[in-house]
């Protein structure tokens, strides 16, 4: 079964921020209009946002897109 | 075009809270008519529960006339089918990830069906057959033949020889129509929730 990881290792700092502001995972879900459970896999890495909802967040957390998504190399798969 | 949804949505829900009046009538005619017919004797008495039958009963008529309507609208409906089907098969596509997953698993449920219709195709035109001579000392035998036709009737049943005695045929164990739609239709919807199941546990 694929996976929806891309080739891309891309790190996030959704977590750190979401404690900065004191948010949970539901209000963060709530407001960029994502459910739960794609905050959960945002988190964990597991899941890369599209740019729109990359956009979303860091909108969010009224900040630049580089501060909390960072492409840190390329998978060997 | 959005009046022809509406209808169609009015269609749907009639469809939906009238079938536990359906499976009632269905069963009733069941029990008070068990060789499945209802005689002309009935349908022109004037007793409360023959009246009762007979609205009931073209009630049925006309939900499953409806019902044959509704599917087939939804065939050539993609709106429809959008929203009726979606709701059916519990297709959940809140957020972009979620569209992800359902993209992925539809996709291996799509070539899964694929790979089960192929197999079924083959499978349907061959005929296995153990067979063993009437006379004494005869061996037994298998015989493989393949059988195709556009239409039922076209298909030619092979003569019967009068001097064998066919033990086991596969042909006997195959599946009649109604329920080989009902298999493929419970492996696509079965196959989907579990690619879609295996997806969200991966990611």
């Amino acid at each position: 079964m694929g996976s929806l990881r891309s080739k891309f290792l891309i790190e996030n700092k959704i977590h750190v921020y979401r404690a900065i502001k004191k948010v949970t995972q539901k209000d963060l879900a709530l407001a960029i209009g994502v459910t739960r459970a794609t905050v959960v896999a945002l988190e964990k890495g597991n899941y890369n946002p599209s740019l729109d909802l990359a956009f979303r967040i860091a909108r969010y957390f009224e900040v630049d897109i580089n501060e909390i998504f960072k492409v840190k190399g390329e998978k060997n798969e | 075009m959005s009046k022809f949804h509406s209808f169609n949505k009015f269609v749907a829900r009639y469809l939906f809270y009238f079938s536990p009046l359906i499976i009632i009538t269905l069963i009733w005619i069941a029990i008070s008519h068990p060789t499945g017919y209802v005689s002309l004797k009935t349908l022109t008495s004037t007793s409360v529960s023959n009246i009762l039958l007979n609205i009931l009963g073209f009630l049925t008529f006309l939900w499953v006339f409806i019902l044959w309507y509704f599917f087939s609208v939804m065939i050539f409906s993609s709106k429809l089918r959008e929203s009726i089907l979606t709701k059916l098969s519990k297709v959940k596509e809140r957020d972009e990830r979620e569209e992800f997953i359902v993209g992925r698993a539809a996709k291996a449920t799509f070539l899964s069906t694929m790979a089960l219709t192929i197999f079924m195709l083959l499978l349907s035109g061959f005929n296995i057959k153990l067979v063993k001579g009437k006379q004494i000392n005869s061996k037994k035998h298998i015989s493989i033949s393949y059988e195709f036709g556009l239409l039922e009737k076209n298909i030619k049943k092979p003569a019967e020889n009068k001097l064998e005695e066919i033990l086991f045929s596969s042909s006997d164990y195959s599946l009649s129509k109604s329920s080989l739609l009902l298999f493929i239709l419970f492996w696509h919807l079965i196959s989907f929730h579990i690619f879609s199941y295996k997806l969200k546990r991966e990611n």
